[in-house]
């Protein structure tokens, strides 16, 4: 599990870019808690985007939960 | 017809040392005047003027400046000297004021002249046909004086900035 | 695109969307429940928030997010829209009008926002306890949905540049922009680009779209999310309502095509095919949606088909492209000068031998021909509708006729009357006095409508039209007309007339338009009416139009102005008196007679008179009025051109007609004359200068005399 903060962009990116990383590498799945978090940007997205798709090559996964109905529409809007 | 922007490029260079301001002289009567080089769009020789009807007494009428119509002023009409029979040393000299475009008609142009500003007499004690509000100063070249216009003032005073 | 720039596009854009809110609220105040109008003001609120976060106008961003969740409450339903919401939406806009355009920003701004946030809380708080973001998107857009035929579909590709975060521009923001626009129909993003995880460069940008959406705004509205980006990154753009939403006349070519498509990658088989394309016939339903309803294929694989079909079809866009309009002026000078260069050839073909000047006078005609279609080409991209200028007033009313405590509605016709640019831009501000002056003095207050069995709010009508080459705009109140023995005291008292004078209606009218009549009245409420109506007659006049007035006391005023349809070109008749040329408008021109002496006559107090087909007309002396010699100084030895304005024929005296041509206007700045006979300059074949005769102003120049 782990918690995003209320904003992810461009500006805390780096900090939730290694933390996603150091997650994937020591936890076989990862939960995004997007409880608390009322926006993303598109470097987060693409941030998620990747992960999933190295989670798929680990035999990992990433899942996203908390998300405010907000989120969801902008999760899909980035093709999430 | 000349262009200035040359003039003052070449001149610019070889006056570094001391500031001196570049004005364009011209006759009109028996006075010698002078415009700054700046104000200065062009010089045209004599072409015919359409005359306007109800038009302000020193304005002379319009004339074609490539493309644009513009008001001429007759300078001697504007000292209230005689009229003259336009020769082939009449010149409409182009000026700008407050971004419009004005002809005066002038006499003769004599020359483009760097004074320097010692030369440069800005406290007026010399009896012109003009306000001296619209006189920038006194300029000596040599030992003949200049009467160096501010044209803004000078044309804007009474009449460009009605209407 | 730097910072300035990126600060002014928003700025323009802000200034666009605040004119629409401020129309539409008003016009909310009065229809306060029709939904088009809801949504179109959610959108704004919205755009407004969006825009102002990317140009970093943070204050405005949360201040409009508040404005947003305040009108969402009014889109639910759960707020009812009353004139206390219409007035703290208007106050707020102009709270970031302020903020936005005022050079300093006032002291009291953060003030002023802090009271209006208060206000808009009172509402979100008493009405819901708990503080909502406004809904998700994609629900919000449903609001949108329906309105079959005029819904489009656009595929929007957009590939953006790696460094993009830096310009503080976030893609995903944009999307989100887009998507409010409509309803996307399929959205994939191309993980393709996306690096691996551990090379991923988090600062980087590498996303990029492919977006197929329903909307029924046009590729205009989408380009404008854009506006940011479309510069630097790649957006595509196409509309492919063909392929979706297929017209009556061609749904089987073009669905049996998706059909085939489908076939051929084996995803239905051709039975299924023929079923489908007769249900969609009999339906008039879309294939793909039967397809993906039926569970034959994945919307997905539906899309893929209908992409691919993109690539047999022809494109068909509707394109635009924004241009600065410095450029249309340039464009219509250089016109000119062309214009001005045929006119001069003109003159060499009369010079030379037979033959060759019957040569090239052909192939000048021609050239003329191709010249008036370029021009009016031009001319058609410098219209534009008077509709938004129109639109801005019901702010205006309203406010204002609150302040008089009246009741007055405002009545737009003709809104999509066109216009020059020049002109649009120009009129604002006389038709703005013409409808303060019936706020002021012509409307009555409730009751003493009441009173006169009028109903209890007045109507100002504002009305474009074209006509016989011009445009006229009405601006027609029904308040109690002009008090004519008002102004006829008002007018003795300023010393205009003499209090014995007989004078009738329609001189007392014009009066009102004479200068100095306005001006000593500001301070007091003795007047009757015309706030500058001198101002707004010599703003007129400069346009080359005319205002007329109409008034009845009791019933209402008309003020008619009239317009020329294009400011730049004339067809002009070329005449000649002594050595001068001048230049009469065609519009005005009826004929050109001669005259015998018998039918020349000088009439007591009206001066020189002529008899044309029974009727005796003025002449006019033009020599005399401007000052020139002409040849001939008896009528019946010169030329007569009959000219008409305000209905009245007038002949005018010359010496010669030399020809018709198009004329391009210069105008003669106004301080060369005074003389109101003139309405512009132009430049002859030969180089010389013309002046053009304005008849309107030279027939008052001479009644006045």
């Amino acid at each position: 599990m782990m918690k995003v903060e209320t904003e992810v962009n461009v500006k805390n990116i780096r900090s939730f870019y290694t933390s996603l990383k150091n997650e994937l590498e020591k936890e076989s799945e990862v939960i995004l808690d997007l409880t608390d978090t009322v926006r993303i940007d598109s470097s987060a997205a693409q941030v998620i985007i990747s992960a999933m798709s190295r989670a798929a090559v680990l035999n990992k996964k990433i899942s996203i939960t908390g998300a405010s109905p907000e989120m969801k529409a902008l999760l899909s809007l980035a093709g999430l | 017809m000349y262009d200035n922007k040359r003039n003052i490029k070449d001149t610019a260079d070889d006056t570094k040392g001391e500031e001196v301001n570049q004005y364009v002289t011209f006759l009109v009567g028996d006075e010698t005047y002078g415009v700054s080089v700046m104000k200065v769009q062009s010089l045209n020789e004599m072409i015919e003027i359409t005359h306007v009807p109800k038009a302000r007494a020193f304005i002379k009428g319009v004339i074609n400046l490539r493309g644009s119509v513009i008001p001429v002023i007759d300078m001697r009409r504007k000292f209230s000297l005689p009229p003259k029979e336009y020769d082939s040393f009449t010149v409409i000299l182009i000026v700008e004021v407050n971004e419009r475009l004005v002809g005066m008609i002038v006499d003769a142009v004599s020359d483009v002249v760097n004074i320097p500003l010692s030369d440069i007499q800005s406290q007026i004690n010399y009896s012109a046909r003009v306000d001296t509000s619209s006189i920038e100063g006194i300029g000596r070249i040599g030992e003949s004086l200049v009467v160096l216009l501010d044209v803004e003032t000078f044309l804007a005073g009474d009449s460009l900035t009605e209407g | 695109m730097g910072e300035g720039g990126l600060t002014e596009v928003f700025l323009n854009e802000c200034t666009e969307i605040i004119g629409n809110l401020e129309s539409d609220l008003v016009t909310l105040e009065e229809k306060n429940d029709d939904q088009d109008i809801i949504n179109r003001i959610f959108r704004y609120f919205h755009t407004l928030k969006g825009s102002s976060g990317i140009a970093g106008f943070t204050v405005i961003y949360e201040f409009t997010h508040n404005l947003e969740s305040l009108f969402d409450k009014v889109r639910s339903g759960e707020i009812l829209v009353n004139r206390d919401i219409i007035d703290i939406l208007l106050d707020s806009i102009d709270y970031i009008k302020d903020e936005l355009f005022s050079d300093s920003g006032s002291p009291e701004s953060d003030t002023i926002r802090k009271d209006l946030t208060d206000r808009i809380n009172v509402f979100l708080g008493t009405t819901d306890k708990k503080e909502e973001e406004p809904e998700d998107f994609l629900k919000a857009v449903g609001a949108y949905k329906s309105v079959g035929s005029n819904e489009r579909y656009f595929k929007i590709a957009a590939v953006f540049k790696e460094d993009i975060f830096n310009n503080g521009i976030d893609p995903l923001m944009v999307i989100e922009d887009l998507s409010g626009l409509g309803k996307i129909i399929s959205l994939t993003v191309d993980k393709k680009r996306i690096p691996d995880f551990e090379k991923l460069d988090p600062e980087k940008c590498y996303m990029s779209w492919d977006i197929v959406m329903k909307t029924r705004f046009d590729e205009m509205k989408l380009r404008d999310v854009f506006l940011f980006v479309y510069d630097d990154n790649e957006i595509d753009i196409e509309n492919v309502t063909e392929k979706y939403n297929v017209s009556k006349e061609t749904p089987y070519i073009a669905e049996k095509k998706l059909g085939e498509i489908l076939v051929e990658k084996g995803i239905i088989n051709n039975n299924e095919l023929e079923d489908l394309v007769r249900m969609q016939n009999d339906k008039n339903f879309r294939l793909g949606d039967i397809i993906v309803q039926k569970g034959l294929a994945s919307p997905k694989q539906v899309d893929e088909a209908l992409s691919e079909q993109d690539k047999i079809k022809k494109k068909i866009e509707i394109s635009t492209v924004r241009v600065d309009s410095t450029k249309l002026d340039n464009l219509m000078n250089l016109l000119g000068e062309i214009v001005i260069g045929q006119a001069s050839l003109h003159r060499v073909a009369d010079d030379i031998e037979e033959e060759k000047a019957f040569r090239l006078k052909n192939s000048l005609y021609s050239l003329d021909r191709v010249t008036r279609e370029f021009q009016e080409q031009i001319m058609s991209i410098r219209m534009v509708p008077i509709g938004p200028t129109f639109e801005q007033f019901k702010r205006f009313v309203r406010d204002a006729a609150h302040n008089m405590g009246k009741e007055i509605k405002l009545h737009i016709e003709g809104a999509d009357t066109e216009l020059d640019k020049t002109v649009i831009e120009k009129i604002g501000d006389p038709l703005k006095h013409m409808i303060r002056n019936a706020i002021d003095h012509g409307i009555e207050r409730s009751d003493e409508r009441r009173k006169s069995g009028k109903p209890a709010h007045g109507t100002i009508n504002l009305k474009a039209y074209h006509q016989e080459g011009n445009v006229y705009i009405d601006v027609i109140d029904d308040g109690k007309g002009f008090d004519l023995e008002k102004v006829k005291r008002k007018a003795v008292s300023l010393g205009m007339i003499q209090p014995e004078e007989e004078i009738t209606r329609e001189k007392l009218v014009t009066i009102v338009f004479s200068p100095g009549f306005s001006t000593a009245e500001q301070a007091s409420d003795l007047s009757g009416r015309g706030v500058g109506m001198d101002v707004v007659k010599t703003n007129i006049e400069e346009l080359r139009g005319s205002v007329e007035v109409k008034t009845k006391e009791g019933e209402g005023t008309l003020i008619r102005i009239k317009l020329p349809l294009t400011l730049a070109i004339i067809e002009g008749m070329l005449v000649r008196i002594g050595r001068s040329v001048l230049i009469i408008p065609l519009l005005s021109v009826i004929e050109t007679i001669q005259v015998s002496r018998e039918n020349y006559k000088t009439v007591e107090g009206k001066g020189e008179v002529i008899l044309v087909r029974g009727d005796y007309i003025s002449l006019i002396r033009l020599n005399e009025l401007f000052g020139i010699e002409a040849n001939f100084t008896n009528p019946w030895e010169a030329l007569i051109v009959i000219v008409e304005s305000d209905g009245e024929r007038i002949g005018i005296m010359i010496d010669d007609l030399i020809g018709q041509q198009q004329i391009v206007i210069k105008s003669l700045d106004n301080f060369i004359t005074t003389s109101r006979s003139i309405s512009g300059a132009s430049i002859l074949g030969d180089g010389r200068v013309a002046l053009i005769i304005d008849i309107h102003g030279m027939v008052e120049e001479i009644k006045n005399r």
